[in-house]
C-alpha cells in the first residue's frame, strides 16, 4: 500500500485480489445478502482507496484501513438510501416467490439471529481474525465498547445455539 | 442472589463457544463476479491515465518567466486609455437599457414553456447518463429523477421502459416500474408495461407488473396471464397471482 500511496497504482491489484472476497462478504452481511449493491459498494471502496491513498499511514494495517473505508462506504450508502428496501425479499409484499434460503448449520443460524451491531463484532473477530483494537478502529468506537458487545454477542449466540439444538 | 457457575459449566460454555468460533471462522466468503473484477480493472486503468495526464500537464516552473515582474493582461487593459473608436458611456447606457427591455419582454412571454423544456432536457440527459452506469444504485437514481418530471414525456417514458425491460438488477426494474406508474394515463406508458410483460422479467417484477396492469383493467395482459397460469415450472404463488388477476379482468 505504501507503493500505491507513492503513485504506483498497479500495486493495488494484488491487494484487491487478496481482500475482494472478505470485503464483499462483509458488505453482503451488512446488506442482508444483496450482492449487486455489495459489489457496487466494493467498487466504491476501492475508488476511495485510490482517492485517499495518501492518507494511508505505513504504521497502520491495510486490512483495518480498508475495512474502515468499506464500513464508511456502507454508512454513506445507508444514509443516502434511507430506509428504501433494497432486497427482493422485502419488496414482494409478503408473497414468497423464491425458495427459502437453505437452512445453515445451527451456529450459523444462531449468528444470523443476532442484531447487526453484535454480528459485525463477531464476524470481524472470528471470521476476519481482527484484534479488538482494530475492530474498534473499523467501527469507530472504543475497544471497551467492542469487548462489551462481544461479551453480549457471545451470550446471545450461545442462547440462540441452545435454542436451535434438538 | 445468583449462584456463580461451576467449573464444569464454564468449561462446557467455553467448548461451545470454541466450536462456534471454529465454524463461523470457516464460513466461506463470496467471490465477486467477473463484471466486478472488470470494473476494478477499468477503475485502475482510468486512475492510471489520470495520473499520467496530471504528471504531463504539471508546469515546468524552472523554464517559466518571472510572472511577478510582468504586468498582467488586466493591468495592461486598464493601463490603456480609451481607444479612438470607443463610444461614449451615454450611448452605451441607452443601448444596454433598450436591449434589457426587449430581452425581458421576450423572456417573460414564454418563460413557463422554456422552463419546462429546460427541465425536460436536463432530466433526459441526466437519466441517459445514470441509466447506463455500472452501479445498480446509480441506475436506480435514473428512475428517481424522472419523478420530478411533471408531464408524460415520451423520451422519459421510453427510458423507463428500457430499464424495466432490460436492466439486470431487479431493484432497478422495480424502481423503473414505480416511476412508470405515474404515467399510466399515457398510452405509451401502457405499451411499455406490456412490452416488459412480454420480455420475461424476474418473478418479483412480473408480480408487480401484473398488479399494475390488472389495476388499470388493461385486458391486453390476459394472454400473458394465461401463459403464466399454464407454466408448471413457475413458482406457485406467481401462478396464483396470475390466476387472481385473470379472474379480476374476466
Amino acid at each position: 500500500m505504501e507503493q500505491v500511496g507513492a503513485g504506483h497504482l498497479r500495486q493495488l491489484a494484488p491487494l484487491y485480489e487478496r481482500y475482494k472476497s472478505p470485503l464483499l462478504g462483509f458488505l453482503m452481511n451488512r446488506l442482508n445478502g444483496d450482492r449487486a449493491t455489495a459489489e457496487d459498494l466494493l467498487q466504491t471502496t476501492f475508488e476511495r482507496v485510490i482517492k485517499y491513498r495518501e492518507s494511508y499511514r505505513a504504521e497502520q494495517s491495510f486490512k483495518t484501513w480498508v475495512f474502515t473505508v468499506a464500513r464508511n462506504v456502507h454508512h454513506d450508502h445507508c444514509r443516502l438510501a434511507g430506509r428504501m428496501p433494497l432486497n427482493d425479499h422485502f419488496e414482494l409484499n409478503s408473497l414468497p416467490l423464491t425458495e427459502p434460503p437453505e437452512v445453515p448449520a445451527d451456529c450459523h443460524r444462531a449468528l444470523a439471529a443476532l442484531p447487526d451491531t453484535y454480528r459485525v463484532v463477531v464476524e470481524l473477530a472470528w471470521q476476519r481474525e481482527m484484534k479488538y483494537a482494530d475492530i474498534a478502529r473499523v467501527l469507530g468506537t472504543t475497544e471497551a465498547n467492542v469487548k462489551v458487545r462481544m461479551h453480549r454477542a457471545c451470550k446471545r449466540l450461545r442462547a440462540n445455539y441452545q435454542k436451535n439444538q434438538p | 442472589m445468583t449462584v456463580p457457575p461451576s467449573d464444569e459449566e464454564l468449561e462446557r460454555e467455553l467448548n461451545e463457544l470454541d466450536e462456534m468460533r471454529r465454524e463461523i471462522g470457516s464460513l466461506p466468503d463470496p467471490t465477486p463476479s467477473a463484471r466486478a473484477d472488470q470494473r476494478f480493472a477499468d477503475l485502475l486503468h482510468r486512475a492510471g491515465a489520470v495520473q499520467t495526464q496530471n504528471l504531463a500537464s504539471q508546469p515546468d516552473l524552472a523554464s517559466q518567466p518571472d510572472v511577478a515582474s510582468q504586468p498582467t493582461r488586466v493591468h495592461l487593459a486598464y493601463a490603456r486609455g480609451p481607444s479612438p473608436g470607443q463610444r461614449s458611456p451615454l450611448y452605451l447606457g441607452i443601448a444596454a437599457s433598450l436591449l434589457l427591455v426587449f430581452a425581458l419582454g421576450w423572456y417573460l412571454g414564454g418563460a413557463p414553456d422554456r422552463k419546462l423544456e429546460r427541465q425536460l432536457a436536463a432530466t433526459r440527459t441526466l437519466m441517459l447518463e445514470l441509466m447506463h452506469d455500472g452501479r445498480s444504485t446509480t441506475r436506480m437514481q435514473a428512475a428517481t429523477v424522472s419523478l420530478s418530471v411533471p408531464v408524460a414525456d415520451p423520451v422519459v417514458i421510453e427510458h423507463l421502459g428500457e430499464m424495466l425491460r432490460t436492466d439486470e438488477n431487479t431493484n432497478v426494474r422495480l424502481a423503473a416500474l414505480d416511476a412508470l406508474q405515474r404515467f399510466t394515463e399515457s398510452d405509451l406508458a401502457r405499451e411499455q408495461l406490456l412490452a416488459a410483460m412480454a420480455a420475461d422479467p424476474p418473478p418479483a417484477v412480473q408480480v408487480q407488473l401484473m398488479e399494475t396492469l390488472v389495476a388499470l383493467e388493461d385486458v391486453r395482459v390476459l394472454p400473458y396471464l394465461e401463459e403464466l397460469i399454464q407454466n408448471d415450472t413457475l413458482p406457485q404463488p406467481l401462478r396464483d397471482a396470475a390466476e387472481l388477476g385473470s379472474f379480476k379482468l374476466i
